[in-house]
């Protein structure tokens, strides 16, 4: 048997190991995020369309450390990267995006937690992201007119959700962690 | 040990078909269903709005909203128009009865790329900037250059 990476029972006995894993995922959230600004081959020339590798480690940790600790990953991502590289519009773009996306993640997994895999999940996550960043587009520009750009973002979140959703699925099947719940009914 | 050396055997014994259906869960369809309803949706709304707006052969205008200031322009004059909001430079240019972004400061040139807009409805925006320039008026067409 595989040792697990981390222990999620540990952890409420060792307050340092779970800020030590916690701090590792933000760590890698960041990263994803300062790779995707720098690599303009990776963002297809289409307005919004990013990959959202971010997103993957929030709905990962989700996954396994439950739904708080997916908030404030989401929170304090979006603050370092706002200090780090990118100005306040960006800021406002990214949390009003991760809010909704949260919102549609906090749903999925309290209610339809084993009726939808982390594919479905990620896909509408990553539609809802989109969404809020149009909200933010709208409320900035004071119109209405760039809801004409909602089908493209909803396809394009569709379609980077699914990839996102497949490497999350890959991630709970392959990196172990213990006392995770999985999403799958478990056979009696 | 045989029993152990069962469950191996069923557990290699997957194939790959079978690997691909674990990770997808009924849940996922309806959620897809749910995301490309939303998206033809959101296609056809747009066309069930112009079809209730009643044609007209107005003269198209061009709006251009910088930051809190709006400004109309006729597209069928030719013009320069040269914006500055933000701290970004975008030079805005009228001819041939369309509008373009000729050239902008701003770091991913979104609207420069956007290309010509002649027809009312259609949309040119640069975020950077807080620029808006929207073709107005005339018959509305349901065809939407996005950007």
């Amino acid at each position: 048997m595989r040792t697990s990476f981390s222990d999620n029972e540990g952890h409420k006995k060792h307050p340092a190991q779970r800020l030590a894993f916690r701090g590792l995922l933000l760590c890698l959230a960041i990263v994803f995020s300062y790779l995707e600004a720098q690599l303009p081959f990776l963002v297809i020339p289409i307005p919004g369309f990013k990959l959202g590798f971010a997103n993957l480690v929030i709905t990962f940790c989700a996954y396994t450390f439950g739904l708080p600790d997916a908030f404030f990953l989401s929170i304090a991502r979006i603050l370092i990267v706002a200090l780090l590289f990118g100005g306040w519009i960006g800021f406002w773009f990214s949390l009003c995006g991760a809010l909704c996306s949260f919102l549609v993640l906090a749903l999925l997994l309290r209610f339809f937690r084993h009726a939808v895999s982390p594919l479905g999940v990620s896909a509408a996550c990553a539609a809802a992201h989109n969404i809020g960043q149009l909200i933010t587009a709208a409320v900035l520009l004071k119109s209405l007119s760039v809801c004409s750009y909602l089908p493209v973002l909803l396809v394009a979140g569709m379609l980077t959700g699914t990839i996102t959703g497949v490497l999350v699925s890959l991630l709970l099947t392959y990196v172990p962690v213990s006392g995770y719940r999985s999403y799958k009914k478990e056979k009696s | 040990m045989p029993e152990s050396r069962k469950q191996i055997q069923t557990r290699t014994g997957r194939g790959t078909a079978r690997k691909l259906s674990q990770f997808v869960c009924p849940g996922d369809l309806i959620v897809y269903g749910i995301l490309i309803t939303l998206t033809v949706l959101s296609v056809l709304l747009p066309f069930l709005f112009s079809a209730a707006v009643p044609e007209s052969d107005e003269a198209l205008n061009v709006r251009i909203q910088c930051g809190d200031t709006v400004s109309v322009y006729p597209l069928s004059e030719p013009r320069e128009i040269v914006l500055e909001n933000r701290g970004y430079t975008v030079r805005v240019v009228i001819e041939n009865a369309s509008v373009s972004v000729a050239d902008s400061t701003c770091r991913d040139k979104i609207c420069v790329s956007s290309g010509k807009a002649d027809r009312a409805g259609e949309v040119i925006v640069c975020l950077p900037a807080h620029i808006l320039i929207a073709v107005e008026g005339g018959s509305v067409d349901a065809d939407i250059i996005l950007g």
